[in-house]
């Protein structure tokens, strides 16, 4: 079992400069750039139309230290698939692959793809970062955007339809290794890469992202949002590792406390989910508390 | 050595002699057997390549851009809406400058579904920055994949090989196969100018603006404008390099003519009919047949067709009375997108010169309705007494 | 919306060893080095406040730019 990293054993080489295009706060912008740590400097990024595409900045500057291929939208996995096979090609063993996506590059277009090459076993690291929208077009509603969020396209009523479980989707692959994350946690974003990057065929990361502008919260919030998105037990740190579940880090230790946020605060914190009434409110909690309840008994076994 | 096989064997063959090392599959009528063959010397270790058997056509394409980015020499094959399916990745490929080739099997497209002949998928990825080259039988096919792919990355810009479904994709004639020490000297290794390296990192196609910028260094970058204009222009200069390869490839092969056309008893013809792919070969028989009646017509088959060789096709057109273009594709909405591309050029070269032909357009072939060579004769007859009509003729419709 | 630190409650200012540097790992911009005492890059800083409300003893103050107002022009 390796040893969970620290912020002072943390690798101290950044792979992103300053004056990134990003948000104010961006959650991405913090996931990122530790995930970058963990992949280190032999990689070879896949980046399709999403926040990321606008963070690394504009032609002719780029922030990133990495090389990239920018792609199209639906074509991310399929890509990273074509650098792959040049590099068995050219006998490059030591570069790896990683495609950072959107939810929405993802979860929608990018899904077919994506379930390709996951089939195909392609030896690549997928991460989803998950601000549960599509959020550089200006907040249009995306697969993951979770139930009741007011969106730019679902501005009166919110979002009607659930949350598209995307790790669970590609859990179903059979692959070696998924991981829910969140920026909120970097290290176990980090530990989870560094712990998979070897391991064969596809490894799917989906990674919950503080978006401030998309979620309306003032910016400094949004490591405390993200934090309060798992302490409620709303989105829950796992890891899937050749079939077998398991909870990490902050969701792990809410196995023992057995105490969890109210969802509620979860809600009221953010201006998106205003028109959540009461009674779905409830009804989230109690989605909730019967999915906890389940990890209880499981713990128990 | 000389051998009998179908069409899309025939551009297999090319393939592998090019030795292209990756090559990404979908399936799809008549393109199939393309990318089957592939498997088959692959799996068998007869040809040393990475075999991606993708889940669609628009990440077939893809999966050539990122690799051909990568450093690899990539190859795939479609027809119809699989052609249709990954136009996206098709303009991306070329603005990317990326020495892609791909075989178009030609087939009609959908709505309503049909797998037959006919050139609509190519014609409508005309004006998408890609070279189009057209085989008119196997000989050809072969050839033009070697050749595309010499072409291709002098240019650094993609190459569509198109050939006519089933009429040549799964006929058999017989043609020679070059030697593999022929085409190594032909094609060298694929030497590509930006390429993903994590040892000299490198940003590919990021987001440009409408202005031109300044890098790190603070020297004006090229904008989105001049990054364009440079595929245009270079497009338009690889009509020279089009004529070197020819002549490169028949130092080599010891075959080779004319780079952008071929004619057939053009010379002395006083009205030429024009088409792309088989079609100009069936019209030999009604050309023959029309010649023994003491009329002087003549056949200029169009191998290059973007970038368009508007100057070579009005010299070989200047002077003649009638130009009777037969089409398996139109631009709906007006007429034969090769007719107005040979208006175009008879227009802008000939204007004035008072040796402008009249031009006649017929669609023909549409969804692989049968070509009938009685047809081909009647029609070109009838285009000889005159120009039978503005709105383009089809033959062979039963409405 | 500008970073103040305040080196007095900074725990690795305090200690003058390695620890803490939270505000380092949180920052989305690169901008805070993981030094003693950490510096911020206002350059390139977004003023997003992250370092401000994650530092564990308040070190890191928002200060409204207007307070600078006086200060050269950093261009």
């Amino acid at each position: 079992m390796q040893a969970k990293t620290t912020i002072l054993n943390l690798p101290t080489e950044e792979f992103v400069q300053p004056g990134t295009r990003a948000c104010t706060g961006c959650g991405l912008a913090i996931a990122y750039r530790i995930g970058l740590k963990a992949l280190g400097k032999d990689t070879i990024l896949v980046v399709p139309p999403s926040c990321l595409t606008v963070l690394q900045g504009l032609f002719p500057v780029a922030s990133t230290k990495l090389p990239c291929l920018n792609v199209t939208f639906a074509s991310t996995a399929a890509a990273a698939s074509g650098i792959l096979a040049t590099l068995r090609a050219l006998g490059k063993d030591n570069v790896k692959v990683a495609a950072w996506a959107g939810d929405g590059g993802t979860s929608d277009i990018g899904l077919q793809a994506l379930s390709g090459a996951a089939e195909r076993g392609e030896k690549f690291i997928y991460l989803c970062y998950d601000n549960e929208g599509y959020m550089n077009t200006g907040v249009q509603r995306s697969g993951t955007t979770p139930i009741g969020a007011i969106t730019a396209n679902t501005p009166l009523k919110g979002k009607l339809q659930n949350k598209k479980d995307v790790p669970a989707i590609m859990a179903a692959h059979n692959l070696s290794y998924v991981a829910a994350c969140s920026a909120a946690y970097p290290l176990d974003l980090y530990d989870k890469i560094k712990k998979c990057i070897d391991m064969p065929g596809t490894k799917y990361f989906h990674i919950h992202i503080p978006c401030p502008p998309g979620w309306g919260f003032d910016p400094r919030y949004g490591i405390k949002i993200g934090r309060l998105a798992v302490e409620t037990g709303y989105y829950d740190l796992y890891e899937v590792v050749n079939g077998e579940f398991k909870l990490t880090a902050a969701s792990e230790k809410l196995v023992e406390k057995r105490k969890l946020t109210p969802v509620r605060d979860y809600f009221r914190a953010q201006s998106r989910f205003k028109t959540l009434t009461e009674e779905q409110i409830t009804s989230i909690q109690q989605s909730i508390d019967t999915k906890w309840a389940g990890y209880y008994k499981k713990d128990e076994e | 050595m000389h051998i009998i096989e179908n069409g899309n064997v025939a551009a297999a063959l090319g393939v592998r002699l090019c030795r292209a090392n990756v090559i990404a599959a979908y399936p799809i009528t008549p393109q199939t057997p393309v990318t089957e063959k592939l498997s088959e010397w692959v799996e068998a270790g007869e040809m040393k390549a990475e075999y991606i058997p993708v889940e669609s056509e628009h990440s077939a394409l893809s999966v050539c851009i990122a690799a051909t980015s990568a450093g690899a020499r990539s190859f795939t094959a479609t027809s119809s809406n699989g052609l249709l399916y990954m136009h996206e990745q098709v303009q991306w490929a070329s603005g990317a400058r990326l020495p892609i080739v791909m075989c178009v099997v030609n087939r009609a497209v959908g709505a309503p579904w049909n797998v037959w002949n006919d050139q609509q998928d190519s014609i409508s990825q005309r004006d998408t920055g890609w070279m189009q080259m057209y085989a008119s039988d196997h000989q050809q096919i072969i050839d033009t994949v070697i050749k595309a792919y010499y072409l291709a990355e002098k240019t650094s810009i993609p190459i569509m090989v198109c050939y006519d479904g089933y009429i040549l994709s799964h006929t058999y004639m017989p043609f020679e196969v070059p030697d593999e020490d022929q085409v190594n000297d032909f094609l060298p290794p694929f030497r590509p100018e930006y390429v993903l390296d994590p040892n000299d990192p490198a940003n590919l196609n990021t987001v440009t603006l409408p202005d031109v910028r300044m890098d790190v260094r603070g020297e004006l970058a090229h904008g989105y404008m001049e990054i364009r204009c440079l595929l245009q222009e270079d497009l338009r200069g690889a009509l020279a390099m089009a004529a070197e390869t020819e002549i490169r490839f028949a130092d080599i092969f010891g075959r080779g003519g004319d780079p952008y056309i071929e004619p057939y008893l053009c010379d002395d013809a006083e009205y030429v009919a024009v088409g792309l792919g088989s079609v100009t070969y069936q019209l030999r028989v009604a050309v023959d047949a029309l010649r023994a009646e003491g009329m002087k017509v003549g056949i200029m088959g169009v191998k290059f067709y973007r970038p368009f060789p508007d100057e070579a096709i009005a010299k070989a057109l200047k002077g003649k009375k009638g130009v009777i273009v037969y089409e398996k594709a139109l631009s709906y909405g007006y007429e034969g997108a090769l007719t107005s591309d040979l208006k175009a050029a008879l227009y802008d070269n000939l204007a004035g010169t008072g040796s402008l032909p009249y031009i006649q357009n017929y669609i023909l072939g549409i969804g692989g309705r049968d070509i009938k060579t009685h047809d081909l004769t009647e029609t070109l007859r009838a285009a000889t007494k005159g120009r039978v009509s503005k709105e383009p003729v089809w033959i062979g419709l039963k409405l | 919306m500008r970073p103040v630190l305040n080196k007095n409650v900074c725990i690795p200012c305090k200690r003058n060893a390695e620890a803490c540097f939270i505000c380092w790992l949180f920052c989305p911009d690169v901008v805070i080095t993981r030094t003693i005492p950490p510096t911020i890059d206002l350059e390139y800083c977004k003023g997003c406040g992250i370092c401000a409300e994650e530092c564990p003893t308040k070190a890191i103050t928002m200060v409204d730019e207007s307070e600078f107002a006086d200060e050269k022009d950093k261009g």
